[in-house]
């Protein structure tokens, strides 16, 4: 009875060692589920400063009125990403522990300029010369939250992007 | 010698109890996929199949979600069944069309080409829903392995217990309920009935590679070899989705390999119109999947396509085949009441 005893409690250690997150778990670092951790890798658009966990819903408030919304389901879990249209951008905001939060900024067109400088169609080499660490780290730049991706394609700037610094690919 | 026996006999009962409390438990922690997450349950379902298939769907939600087996019967008599699953990446459905064709060979395979925009494994959640339900054998420990992601081992899939003992609190009245037996398909043949509208919008445009990755698209020949093997005809299709976003070189690229290959291609995002595809009307999430009146159209429009281009039987003379569908419309059409009831 003593061995069996053991047997089952190897086992329960066994298991127990094994453990391993819930995959349905949305990946969410406690240390950036608060807006205004991204320094100087923000986005002003209208007047109004933004940027990577900003809570959405006062950003959208200041903000003209978007022009369109759209919701990206998941294939079979309970996670939208939801998209706001603006002119030249879109802003994607992610629901995180019950506060719809700011996810992803996205340029889309060549009429608008961010806060650094950049836009879309900008000469490579105007962009490498106003943000040398952007061109060395290969178009990536973090600021705490923050994560700026720039795609350079046929020698100008085709996409910016602001995501969270710490976001799974 | 008689206290030897006994000492052996105690040790193989210890055994017996301790296998089959540890199976039960691990049977017990299992998702069911049956009330909740139910694509989960997909995989599983091809083999309760009680007779073999002219046509086997294979891919994601754009084939699962987008194309009616029943359709296909009542309309041509074409039999079917989609081998589909959530985010089903192009190696997990090489292995579940690998799998299949152990046990019959179809005339014609369907596979949707969106995935393929993926190279890499992306999620272990999405691994489990389409590996849990799949047989085990050689075509399964393949899928795995091509599809693990960072941090996944496994034996874990070998002894579900490893990966789900967590669940142990977070138990459901559907994993008692489904402990010990199974409660039936969720779905038709593989298709997932959705009866919602909500029309399709602006879609978001994201920076993409102008190329498909190498390592799906050498899936993908694996595929058309394995196809060609068995002297079964590959269909390249793009369902008609506006997003995500299937953009022209990807486009491009599929075309040429199809070229390449001898294979037929059809973006349906460029027939929509022919097809009647309206996605003010025909779409429950702004363009990214069809309702079930998007699903009937694209099926009546492709199953006259199949039959004509690759002389697919009229098979609705066969008596058994013929209750068999028609018990299965029976419960489609059922569903289809319930969901417009519902969604109204």
């Amino acid at each position: 009875m003593k061995k069996i005893a053991i047997l089952l409690l190897a086992a329960a250690l066994l298991f127990g060692c094994a453990a391993k997150d819930d995959p349905n778990a949305v990946f969410v670092d406690p240390n950036a589920i608060q807006g205004g951790g991204y320094g100087e890798l923000y986005f002003e658009a209208d007047g109004v400063r933004f940027g990577m966990f900003d809570e959405a819903k006062p950003v959208l408030e200041a903000l003209p009125a978007y022009r369109s919304t759209f919701t990206e389901e998941s294939c079979a879990f309970d996670s939208a990403d939801v998209s706001y249209f603006f002119s030249g951008y879109r802003i994607m905001t992610n629901e995180i522990d019950g506060v719809e939060r700011i996810t992803a900024i996205v340029c889309t067109d060549d009429t608008v300029r961010t806060p650094q400088g950049l836009y879309i169609g900008m000469p490579e080499a105007d962009a490498a010369a106003a943000f040398p660490l952007l061109q060395q780290n290969d178009w990536n730049l973090v600021d705490g939250t923050a994560l700026l991706s720039v795609t350079v394609q046929d020698g100008s700037i085709v996409s910016i992007v602001y995501s969270p610094s710490n976001a799974e690919d | 010698m008689k206290r030897k026996l006994l000492t052996a006999g105690g040790v193989l009962l210890a055994c017996i109890v301790f296998f089959g409390v540890l199976a039960a438990a691990s049977r017990l922690v299992a998702p069911k996929y049956h009330d909740a997450l139910i694509e989960g349950h997909l995989t599983g379902e091809y083999y309760g199949e009680p007779s073999p298939h002219d046509v086997l769907f294979v891919g994601d939600c754009e084939v699962f979600e987008h194309f009616s087996p029943v359709v296909l019967w009542n309309e041509y008599g074409i039999t079917s069944f989609i081998r589909g699953g959530a985010q089903q990446l192009v190696w997990h459905s090489y292995y579940l069309l690998e799998d299949a064709l152990k046990t019959e060979t179809p005339k014609v395979v369907v596979y949707n080409v969106l995935a393929l925009k993926y190279g890499e494994p992306q999620s272990e959640a999405y691994n489990r829903l389409n590996l849990d339900g799949m047989r085990w054998g050689t075509a399964k420990i393949g899928a795995i392995r091509a599809g693990m992601t960072d941090g996944e081992d496994f034996m874990s899939y070998v002894f579900p217990l490893l990966r789900y003992h967590d669940r142990f609190d977070k138990l459901t009245q559907e994993d008692v309920r489904y402990w010990f037996k199974d409660g039936g398909p969720v779905s038709f043949k593989g298709y997932v009935m959705h009866a919602g509208v909500n029309p399709a919008t602006e879609v978001p445009s994201d920076p993409h590679e102008t190329q498909l990755p190498e390592s799906s698209m050498a899936w993908l020949e694996k595929m058309a070899a394995l196809c060609e093997e068995k002297g079964i005809s590959l269909v390249l299709i793009k369902s008609p989705s506006i997003y995500p976003q299937w953009y022209p070189e990807w486009d491009a690229q599929i075309e040429a390999f199809a070229k390449s290959h001898g294979l037929r291609y059809d973006n349906m995002i460029e027939k929509s119109d022919a097809i009647g595809i309206d996605l003010n009307t025909d779409t429950y999430d702004q363009g990214q999947h069809l309702n079930v009146y998007g699903a009937e159209k694209l099926s009546v429009w492709f199953g006259r396509e199949l039959q004509t281009q690759y002389d697919l039987p009229d098979r609705r003379s066969d008596a058994a085949l013929a209750e068999e569908y028609a018990k299965l419309s029976d419960r489609y059409e059922a569903e289809k009441q319930r969901l417009i009831t519902e969604d109204n």
